[in-house]
């Protein structure tokens, strides 16, 4: 979940479109920079600068939906996967939907009433989403999660859990971009839950084979989270070992994904040495 | 004579070695690795391991993945497991007084559920004993309150509804029965869809519990009469626990009863804060009207003297109970 989040990076480059060709190339060069860098602690002292900028930028646009949805990315990614303060993280995170809220409800009215809405309601609000909103909707979906990570001992958190998958689902209806993302996170969501608990195994098995299929394997993050949504749950250990061992020795160095991998090697790592215990 | 001596000696040697050596207690739960409860302990399991120098080693099976209650009772009694956390219907059979702080519509209020704890607890855990068990207190789940697609205002709104009760739970199927309600016994991951299909109209179960399974994604109202007190508990099996010092046994005992009184206290925030959460994605609080869950009160409590009459639980116990009960309520008039 958390290494899961920093693919949301490349999502940067969606502001290009806000500024002169000289920002433009600076985003795109930037984001690329951070996409491809393989030290993640240089990205982790770096990336604040950018989101202050980010601010920057939106005190000029408040109502700049595209705008805010880079914005509701990088506060997620960063406050999920580089805040090791509890406190910072919820901060961190907090901003991030209020971001996500904002962009989303000013390219879509309906979703201005989400917050409060029971849940069938909710679902009949999401019938008029299209492939027009799709980086709105990744952004809420991306910053939402982000929030109900750093704030798992809330229960209102918890409570929007499912709202967050109907979300999701949208999105691959509505042909967004980044599926292979979504995929993943979907993956995620359905195995929170052990199957004792109505947890759907299989279906989050389905959801991470294919995001493995369309990122041709390059994200080596999902195949994290197959461990650990799939193959721990179900006390697969040989499942679980030859997905993690895959992930340490592959070759992390892969355009667009370098820093995700890094990170992702290093939470491998972590559930092969807790193997032992687990199982 | 030398030749004993050191046969003897070595012996020694050897019986020393293997009281220090590890002891594995294997424990399954239903909770899932990723929850604050597996938190508190795997912690718990972490202190035990350190102050007994690693002697003795909790492992936890998580996620129900070792079967339901039934089939982990089953791998203790075999010793494939030493322990388990059950609630307690998984001891309907052996040890049915456990049920009794369960039974429907028996308390009105945490404060009543507190008091009668306070003396009864103690009690309760000797049962255990008998039945080869350690356990090391309870944990109090909140209430179960009644969830609903319509307003239950009145007895009427339920006459006809079809009531979702766990599967296997015998004093609420009796209950429901004798309310001349329509129980519906399905296992928990059945109730989702269930709700969805209308299979199922009303459930009654603890806030956090609902939101955990996200039963709110499928109902719109709560009625907030506590239907009856929900708790759980870990019991070890006493073989195992026999294996280890007294030494040992004492620091697994007190940490686990730390944890479990830890988890007890943080119980009536986690009810009230899963309300909360549950009014915050729309479910709209409706209020009973309170004659006539009174007139279900005392129905109910016809029904709890009927079962124990008929030996589904201690007939001594239950009216043990509803002294105390009555005790605290009059207590309560006084004070105010």
């Amino acid at each position: 979940m958390l290494v899961v989040l920093i693919s949301v990076f490349p999502f940067f480059s969606g502001c290009t479109v806000l500024f002169s060709s000289v920002v433009s190339d600076f985003s795109d060069n930037l984001m690329a920079a951070v996409q491809n860098q393989h030290d993640p602690e240089v990205v982790r002292d770096g990336a604040p600068a950018y989101m202050l900028l980010l601010d920057s930028f939106i005190e000029g646009n408040p109502n700049n939906p595209v705008l805010l949805s880079v914005a509701a990315n990088i506060y997620a990614s960063y406050g999920s996967v580089f805040s090791s303060d509890v406190e910072r993280a919820s901060r961190l995170t907090q901003r991030a939907l209020e971001y996500g809220n904002k962009a989303l409800c000013i390219s879509y009215a309906p979703s201005c009433n989400w917050q409060g809405m029971d849940y069938m309601d909710y679902e009949a609000t999401l019938t008029d989403l299209n492939a027009k909103h799709s980086s709105m909707i990744f952004a809420h979906g991306v910053a939402s999660l982000a929030y109900v990570r750093a704030h798992s001992s809330d229960w209102n958190a918890i409570a929007q859990l499912p709202y967050i998958e109907a979300l999701l689902k949208k999105y691959i209806e509505i042909g967004g971009e980044d599926i292979d993302t979504i995929y993943t996170y979907l993956g995620i969501l359905v195995t929170l839950r052990p199957p004792a608990l109505g947890g759907e195994q299989e279906k989050g098995k389905q959801y991470f084979e294919n995001a493995i299929k369309i990122s041709s394997g390059k994200n080596l993050s999902t195949k994290v989270e197959y461990a650990r949504g799939y193959a721990r749950p179900l006390y697969d250990r040989k499942l679980h070992d030859r997905l993690l061992n895959d992930v340490v020795s592959a070759n992390p160095r892969v355009l667009g994904y370098t820093l995700t991998n890094v990170l992702a090697q290093r939470e491998a790592k972590e559930l092969l040495s807790s193997a032992d215990d687990y199982f | 004579m030398r030749k004993l001596t050191f046969s003897l000696v070595f012996l020694g040697i050897l019986f020393s070695k293997s009281s220090f050596s590890q002891t594995l207690i294997k424990i399954a739960t239903l909770a899932p690795q990723n929850t604050a409860w597996a938190t508190h302990f795997q912690s718990a399991a972490a202190e035990i391991n350190e102050l007994t120098d690693n002697r003795v080693k909790l492992k936890f099976y998580w996620g129900g993945s070792q079967g339901n209650e039934k089939k982990v009772l089953q791998k203790i009694k075999i010793g494939q497991l030493h322990g388990g956390t059950f609630t307690p219907t998984d001891f309907q059979e052996r040890y049915p007084d456990v049920n009794i702080y369960g039974l429907p519509f028996l308390f009105k209020s945490t404060d009543e559920v507190n008091f009668v704890r306070e003396v009864l607890d103690k009690k309760m855990e000797e049962g255990f004993k008998k039945l080869g068990f350690e356990i090391f207190g309870f944990a109090g789940g909140g209430f179960a309150y009644i969830m609903s697609n319509r307003p239950v205002i009145r007895y009427s709104d339920m006459t006809n509804k079809k009531i979702w009760i766990p599967q296997g739970d015998l004093i609420s199927y009796q209950t429901m029965k004798a309310l001349n309600l329509v129980p519906v016994p399905l296992v928990l991951t059945d109730v989702l869809t269930a709700l969805q299909t209308g299979l199922i109209d009303i459930v009654s179960i603890p806030p956090v519990v609902a939101l955990a399974l996200q039963w709110h994604t499928k109902i719109k109202y709560i009625t907030r009469v506590p239907v009856l007190y929900a708790m759980g508990f870990m019991a070890i099996d006493n073989k195992i626990m026999n294996k280890i010092s007294a030494e040992d046994k004492n620091v697994l005992s007190k940490i686990l009863r730390e944890t479990y009184a830890s988890v007890d206290a943080s119980n009536n925030k986690d009810t009230t804060d899963a309300i909360n959460a549950l009014f915050n994605v729309g479910i709209e609080e409706v209020d009973a009207i309170p004659d006539e869950i009174e007139d279900i009160r005392q129905s109910a409590l016809l029904v709890n003297q009927k079962m124990a009459e008929e030996g589904m639980f201690s007939k001594k116990l239950f009216d043990e109970i509803q002294i105390l009960i009555e005790q605290y309520r009059q207590n309560q008039k006084h004070h105010f």
